[in-house]
């Protein structure tokens, strides 16, 4: 096996894959990247077991051939190497020289044998642009419980429809709701999958860090799903279990409302919390006519207060919540505004970007009991 | 314990079937110190059918070395004038603190009982042990000047049981698994805790002992969800051998309703949590064998 490529094609490749190759583990192979040099491509592949990656990039290959090679320390070595030509050559065994300039090194390789087949992609049954998903995931990613995921459901459900595309989160505290109208090109009938949460924070991370595709080709067999990004294909399994009935627990009659600027309630909530016990995190929201209180006490430490000055006019109304939970809605939305609807003390809140868009986001969030 | 508390407040538990009472206030109640220690160990007899071991004496030290003295259905009085010749001929690995190590140190310093040590000058021992010395000197004269500390928290609570005959039987490990954590669940709700971390311990035939815990994100009190997890830790253990023990216990316990709590979205652990309640009510009346899971009648 022998081919060129030039450090740049190859760089952004490698750091693309360094999020999917398993740091710990106990599996040697995974810790590598598969390569496979043929023609004017150099393939590219990475798994965990639970998503891969495979990619290409442009190269000159003079001996066709495959093998794996440590995934970390090539990355390192390529991105201190000079922009300049990169030359990979096996030699014996599993052996591969690199040079570039006048730097050379020797890496020992893995056979390819060893290395997990990767499932290839079904036809596409949906165009998703490339910044509407980016986008639903981003808005929903932070409520996913990042508990061990034997003891919880992690990952997100995805819902395209021919019109609209939904994604849904929930660690059973609180709920993020995204749907947007958009058409999606040959999505004939409603989908709805499971998305593990380490897929969807690698889809955001390749969508943001490269501007290739505009639209990503979705498929799925039995068990996978599977990003279609053109040069990129980003493979999860696919996560089995019940997403729990959300549309029964989204708010229908909160009908206490405030709007707020989302910056403003969000540094008072960040300054109140400062005074919040560590453990629970709880922070007071009260309302009164005209003004939100916000409030914390800490039981060795002191307390903290801080009151916005509202449009609200109905009953008074004191609810407990985890600030951090708030906090993560306030600042995953981007709109100027946000609406705080409640019903009661101890119904569910939800919470919803002001002005609704296109791109209508809700978050349920349930109280504390204080 | 619930015995206990008839006496007195001052009840500090030291283990499961032993704690500290201080009845200094109940004497002008309920007579002499000697009389409400008679009426406790029948009062335990009534309630649980065993026998009780009491020591009574001025301070926490010597009441448990009192009550060790003539298990398991003694009761001894230590008077306070009494409190040197008792201990004199004692070995001094009746002293707290002293364990094998230093045990043997103390041997090799000529000490063998307290009444030895207790001669001894208190600036010889503090120079050979310490705080340690000091602490010995004071113990070995009967001095032991700590309260009885009543809100003692609680770290866990849990319960274990040996096979009649060791088993690799999945489905029967599963069933126990469950119905050891319908016991802890019970005891948390009595006790009014809520826990954070879940342990299940394991005992093969061969005796090697394991124990794997898990720590979740909130906080649990049902008999459902502690399984949930005990059931997972277990299934991260082979089964290539025959299991003698299993155990569950839930740690990191929070006082019910002390801290704030956290509401859950979806009703179904509510629910649960309710039923919990429900089948306690149902128990406390009609006895604890008046409701039972089918899967315990298998």
């Amino acid at each position: 096996m022998e081919f060129t490529v030039r450090k740049f094609d190859l760089l952004q490749e490698l750091a693309l894959i360094q999020g999917v190759v398993e740091r710990k583990t106990t599996i040697p192979i995974l810790a590598n990247v598969l390569v496979r040099a043929e023609g004017g491509e150099l393939g590219i592949a990475a798994t965990d077991l639970e998503i891969g990656l495979r990619s290409v990039c442009v190269s000159k290959t003079t001996v066709p051939g495959t093998i794996t090679l440590p995934a970390k320390r090539l990355y390192e070595i390529v991105r201190a190497l000079p922009d300049k030509e990169i030359k990979f050559k096996r030699s014996e065994a599993n052996w591969v020289t690199v040079t570039c300039g006048s730097s050379r090194f020797r890496i020992a390789g893995l056979p390819q044998d060893d290395f997990p087949t990767l499932p290839e992609a079904k036809s596409s049954i949906g165009k998703i642009p490339a910044g509407v998903l980016a986008k639903v995931i981003s808005r929903t990613i932070c409520a996913i419980s990042t508990e061990d995921s034997k003891y919880t459901l992690s990952g997100a459900l995805l819902l395209l429809k021919p019109g609209s595309i939904t994604m849904v989160a929930t660690d059973g505290h609180r709920l993020a709701h995204v749907e947007k109208a958009q058409t999606l090109d040959e999505v004939r009938e409603e989908i709805k999958v499971l998305v593990p949460r380490k897929a969807m924070a690698e889809l955001v991370r390749i969508i943001s860090e490269t501007a290739d595709a505009e639209v990503i080709g979705f498929s799925r067999d039995d068990n996978h799903l599977f990003f279609d990004m053109g040069k990129r294909l980003l493979i999860s399994r696919m996560l089995t279990g019940q997403f729990p009935n959300y549309e029964a627990v989204l708010p229908r009659n909160n009908d206490r409302i405030v709007t707020l600027n989302r910056e403003e309630i969000a540094a008072a909530i960040r300054r109140v919390a400062i005074l919040s016990d560590e453990r629970s995190r709880t922070i007071k929201l009260a309302l009164s006519n005209g003004a939100l209180e916000i409030t914390a006490s800490h039981s060795d430490l002191g307390e903290a207060h801080e009151t916005l000055e509202v449009e609200y006019s109905k009953d008074d109304l004191q609810v407990g919540f985890n600030f951090q939970y708030l906090l993560d809605f306030l600042t995953t939305a981007d709109e100027p505004e946000v609406s705080f609807e409640f019903k009661d003390s101890e119904s569910a809140a939800q919470l919803r970007a002001q002005p609704p868009s296109d791109c209508n986001y809700r978050y349920v969030v349930m109280p504390m009991r204080i | 314990m619930e015995v206990f508390r008839r006496y007195t407040d001052l009840v500090e538990p030291l283990s499961i079937d032993e704690a500290f009472l201080d009845i200094t206030g109940s004497v002008a109640l309920l007579g002499s110190p000697d009389e409400i220690a008679r009426s406790i160990k029948k009062d335990i007899r009534k309630a649980t059918g065993l026998t009780a071991s009491v020591g009574l004496a001025p301070n926490k030290f010597l009441a448990k070395i009192a009550s060790d003295l003539r298990k398991p259905d003694g009761l001894v009085v230590l008077e306070e004038n009494g409190v040197e010749q008792f201990l004199r001929d004692l070995p001094i690995s009746r002293l707290w603190g002293v364990g094998p190590k230093t045990e043997a140190r103390l041997h090799e310093m000529g000490f063998r009982t307290i009444g030895q040590l207790a001669s001894a000058p208190r600036e010889s021992l503090v120079r050979a042990l310490g705080s340690l010395g000091e602490h010995l000197y004071r113990l070995s004269h009967g001095k032991d000047d700590r309260p009885v500390v009543p809100d003692w928290e609680r770290k866990s609570v849990g319960t274990e049981t040996t096979f009649d005959e060791d088993t690799d039987d999945r489905e029967l490990l599963l069933r126990t698994i469950l119905e050891l954590s319908d016991h802890v669940a019970e005891r948390l709700r009595k006790d009014e805790y809520r826990a954070r971390k879940v342990t299940l311990k394991l005992r093969y035939s061969n005796f090697s002992t394991h124990t794997k815990q898990h720590s979740l994100d909130k906080l649990i009190q049902s008999g459902e969800e502690i399984a949930a997890v005990a059931r997972q830790l277990f299934s991260q253990f082979p089964l290539d051998r025959k299991i003698r023990l299993l155990g569950v216990s839930a740690g990191d316990l929070h006082r019910d309703g002390g801290d704030p709590q956290q509401l859950t979205l979806f009703a179904a652990s509510n629910q649960k949590e309710k039923l919990g309640h429900t089948i306690d009510e149902i128990k406390e009346k009609f006895g604890v064998d008046s409701l039972r899971r089918g899967s315990q009648l298998l």
